[in-house]
């Protein structure tokens, strides 16, 4: 099965949905996914960019992100990350704007 | 940042004193003592009358200065004092070329044709190779032999023995007093760049590094039999013409050539080109060592994706340093979008280039929020595609600079809407008009328009490649050059303005924001009223939807600057 990448978004501690959270808080989140079998791509300002089999994701995060793309809330296994992840995002390939 | 040279009259005593001196006749101590900078000397031979004059002062003074020398005592003069004026020029204004010829100077290399079996002199049969047998063509065992202890003893590095020659190096000053010949440096043809004068002209084009190399001055062999008698002929063989040009092929249809590009832009007097503004570029992957970049000696580099198989984030580099030729560009892969804008941020980019969307305006959350972020908290001016036939966000974020475009005919420079451009009323975002400005773009069916290099036998160089326009770009498959252009061209061209704008606010100790940025291309762009964008929308009023304020221009954007 093709590998997804995808961005779990960290919450900050206010839960505003626009608020960035504390780069400690989002390494700890890169480091246990890192940990859980996640491919680690960035940790960004706002959450992790990560690459893994649609499995991995079903089995740690409780979405199978598939063919779906955009938005999809987030159930983690792991209790450490429940309070620290809210939802991840798949982005389509973009489109190039020329021919 | 260059400044008007001054005549020439000025110029000799400088050159004069600097000889009298024991100070090395480089390029960085002739730019010094003119008070320009290094980095622009090349651009000021093409672009003045009398900085080409001062610098062919200078090179007499050089062949002086290696005369005085041989007269001195050294025997040999340098390769570059044998060379034609032309080739000294080029050579004085570029650092990586006079590197070369230190590197020449030092290692000559020559083919060594011994005596054959047959007693044929190899270049005698031109031509008739196929009628002759390969073991006639062979050389003499013993002749070869004989030839490689010659080279040993006379001091050259055999390199190696092939089936029918010998190849060997040595310095060339050595090379030369064996030969009893002078060489010189001298560079490969290459097209002229400007398509007016490409019929009339063999070379136009300053020659990067690997265009040079050494020969004779008579003939690129010298008869061996009297210098050993094992030997028919040392022959200097050219580099091989690169099959990826630095330059683009010709076609038949109208297009517009990079000078063309600066002129519309109104970059042709302009002083300014980047230099110390980090700019970063999200996009497909980047083909650095294209010729096209090597040549002119970018501050270009691939942060990660050092391949592009598409071959659109090289052409896009391409399009910004047209523009922007001194910033220092740095790309980042688009696979991870928020991530590559966050990184291009935090790597010190002060504009970010960004020639890709979604359709339909469909919104990313998490991209969302590093676009503000990198906007917002680093002031970083970001800029998006609009889109060739489709709405695309981010162009439609509120807060990114959306770039649309107009066309240019080449033959009069008349401006009308790109039929192939998008512009729209965003769905998303209230009051939201997409483009706010516009770059150059060509027209519908696939914009072909302007020469871009791409890596050779990409995605693009073969879906662009054959006959005929305007559905095909009349390049070949394979050779690394594509005629091209879209909202995507647009977009990294008004990218470069940006940071010319930032360039000039550096210089005068200010910042300036991203909104300011927006607020100074707005103000300054060219009024566009005619035609009408991909969507059929008119180019009505300024601004209006099918273009935004119009196009770019970059002189009228840095005078607006001021009036900040």
């Amino acid at each position: 099965m093709k590998r997804v990448l995808a961005t779990v978004h960290v919450v900050s501690p206010s839960g505003a949905p626009s608020a960035r959270p504390a780069a400690e808080r989002v390494q700890f989140v890169a480091q246990s996914l890192q940990r859980l079998g996640f491919d680690i791509v960035r940790a960004g300002r706002f959450g992790v960019s990560v690459q893994a089999d649609p499995r991995r994701f079903e089995q740690e995060l409780g979405v199978l992100p598939g063919s779906a793309t955009g938005v999809q809330a987030v159930s983690p296994r792991d209790p450490s990350l429940t309070e620290l992840v809210d939802y991840l995002e798949v982005m389509p390939p973009s489109s190039l704007a020329d021919t | 940042m260059t400044t008007a040279p001054r005549s020439t009259k000025d110029i000799l005593p400088t050159l004069a004193a600097l000889a009298a001196t024991s100070a090395p006749f480089s390029p960085e101590v002739i730019a010094k003592a003119l008070g320009v900078a290094n980095s622009s000397l090349a651009e000021l031979v093409l672009a003045s009358d009398a900085a080409a004059k001062l610098l062919e002062a200078a090179a007499e003074e050089l062949k002086r200065r290696t005369a005085t020398c041989s007269r001195g005592g050294d025997q040999t003069p340098t390769l570059l004092g044998n060379s034609s004026v032309g080739i000294v020029q080029a050579v004085l204004s570029e650092g990586r070329l006079r590197a070369r010829v230190s590197e020449l100077e030092q290692r000559v290399r020559v083919v060594v044709s011994p005596r054959t079996r047959s007693g044929v002199r190899l270049k005698t049969i031109r031509g008739q190779e196929g009628r002759i047998a390969l073991n006639d063509m062979r050389p003499d065992h013993e002749h070869l032999s004989q030839a490689v202890r010659f080279l040993e003893r006379e001091g050259f590095t055999i390199e190696r023995v092939g089936r029918f020659g010998v190849t060997a190096s040595a310095p060339a000053k050595l090379v030369s007093e064996l030969l009893r010949t002078p060489l010189a440096v001298a560079a490969l043809k290459s097209p002229a760049t400007d398509r007016a004068v490409r019929a009339f002209s063999q070379r136009l084009a300053q020659p990067g590094p690997d265009d040079l190399f050494v020969a004779p001055l008579q003939s690129i062999s010298v008869v061996g039999s009297e210098i050993c008698v094992s030997v028919d002929d040392f022959v200097f063989v050219p580099p091989p013409t690169p099959s990826v040009s630095a330059h683009p092929p010709s076609v038949s249809y109208p297009f517009l050539d990079r000078t063309q590009v600066r002129q519309i832009l109104g970059l042709d007097a302009m002083h300014l080109d980047g230099s110390g503004v980090q700019v970063g570029i999200v996009d497909t992957g980047f083909f650095v060592d294209h010729p096209a970049f090597a040549e002119r000696g970018f501050d270009f580099k691939a942060v990660d994706a050092t391949e592009d198989q598409v071959g659109h984030g090289t052409s896009m580099a391409w399009n910004l340093l047209s523009v922007a030729p001194g910033s220092r560009l740095r790309g980042y892969v688009k696979d991870d979008a928020s991530g590559a804008i966050e990184r291009a941020a935090d790597d010190g980019a002060r504009v970010i280039s960004c020639s890709w969307g979604w359709p339909d305006e469909q919104t990313f959350s998490i991209l969302q929020l590093s676009i503000r972020s990198v906007i917002e908290e680093d002031g970083v001016a970001v800029l998006f595609a609009s889109g060739n036939g489709d709405r695309f966000w981010p162009a439609s974020h509120p807060l990114v600079i959306a770039v649309g475009g107009v066309y240019a005919d080449p033959a009069d420079r008349a401006l009308q809407a790109s039929n192939f451009a998008s512009g729209f009323r965003s769905d998303v975002y209230p009051d939201r008009n997409v483009p706010d400005v516009s770059g150059l773009c060509g027209l519908a069916p696939r914009g072909i328009y302007l020469p871009l290099p791409v890596p050779p036998a990409s995605l693009k160089d073969v879906s662009h490649h054959g006959f005929s326009f305007p559905d095909k770009d009349e390049t070949g498959i394979d050779d690394g050059w594509i005629y091209d252009s879209g909202t995507s061209s647009a977009t990294a061209q008004v990218a470069g303005v940006a940071a010319l704008l930032v360039q000039s606010a550096t210089n005068d100790g200010r910042d300036l924001t991203p909104a300011q940025i927006k607020q100074c291309l707005q103000a300054s762009c060219t009024a566009v009223t005619n035609g009408r964008n991909a969507f059929g929308v008119p180019a009505a009023g300024q601004p209006n939807v099918a273009v935004g304020w119009g196009l770019v221009n970059a002189q009228a954007a840095l005078h607006a600057l001021t009036t900040l």
